[in-house]
């Protein structure tokens, strides 16, 4: 069941522009969103500030956040197969740190039907 | 004055009485050697930083020169429009890099913000770190078969916890044109 669902979710088209193209909108179906919150654990904040005496790419902050925002994509798209969507446009990304220690990562867009 | 060298003396007969290993951690058997020992110890370590942090940023603006280089037939815009021909599939795409200044120049900083003005430390890392972005969402362009991302947008946000370190997100849709 779970495998089934998730190669539903990957065949659906994300874009950030208005149209996909190639193909024509024939329903709106709403605004849908994905957000989650990640905290980094001590180690990493350990290796990151090492990593801060010389400056440079956090890399494990930079991993974190991409998967993150990986994840917070795949629950808009999850969102998105509720209604029934076969695509997601207009799509933008926000960031917020919340504490110094965790970020909020969001994503939302406008669910569609193609013809 | 007089109450604060009185109680520098009393500190000092207190510190006759430690052991040695405690001295050793300490850095000297009276305050003021420690505080000389210490900030030695803090210069060598902060000038060896900024050293090892120079030698990194040139090494990493070399690479981000060869990189651009070789992924320059990926182009980018930012209207939402397309204007040449295209064909195919159309993706999200996103390329992100958490970038953060070293210790050194956290001291350069804070002076700097006393008179204000630009803070090229901070500059260097956000432009380093857009031109990194702005590679990974080039490679992640070339790994899957496009060669125009368009309606690129930015966004940065502060992360990290005791460091300074900003993260920089460039993002965009993907397509495939027959020409430019």
């Amino acid at each position: 069941m779970n495998t089934i669902k998730m190669s539903v979710v990957n065949i659906m088209i994300i874009t950030n522009i208005e149209q996909i193209p190639g193909k024509e909108i024939i329903e709106e179906l709403g605004l849908v969103h994905g957000s989650t919150v990640r905290g980094k654990h001590i180690g990493k904040d350990i290796q990151a500030f090492f990593k801060g005496l010389v400056g440079g790419e956090i890399k494990g902050y930079s991993d974190l956040l991409a998967e993150g925002r990986d994840e917070a994509i795949e629950r808009m798209k999850e969102q998105a197969q509720t209604l029934s969507a076969d695509a997601i446009v207009n799509v933008r990304l926000t960031t917020s740190t919340i504490t110094g220690g965790a970020a909020e990562l969001m994503a939302y867009g406008t669910a569609v039907k193609l013809s | 004055m007089d109450w604060f060298f009185k109680e520098i003396e009393k500190f000092n007969a207190e510190l006759a009485k430690a052991p040695d290993w405690l001295l050793d951690i300490f850095g000297g058997s009276t305050i003021v050697d420690a505080i000389v020992n210490n900030s030695l110890q803090f210069f060598i370590f902060t000038i060896l930083g900024w050293l090892i942090a120079t030698f990194l940023e040139r090494k990493h603006i070399s690479y981000l020169a060869k990189k651009e280089q070789q992924l320059v037939e990926i182009k980018l815009n930012n209207v939402k429009k397309i204007v040449n021909d295209y064909q195919g599939d159309s993706a999200f795409l996103m390329g992100s890099v958490v970038m953060a200044h070293d210790y050194f120049r956290g001291f350069f900083i804070v002076l700097r913000k006393i008179i204000g003005g630009n803070i090229s430390a901070y500059e260097r890392i956000t432009q380093r770190g857009r031109r990194e972005a702005i590679i990974r969402l080039k490679e992640n362009a070339l790994n899957q078969g496009f060669n125009k991302v368009i309606n690129v947008r930015f966004d940065s946000t502060k992360v990290g916890n005791h460091i300074t370190a900003i993260e920089i997100i460039a993002y965009g849709t993907g397509i495939k044109v027959t020409e430019g």
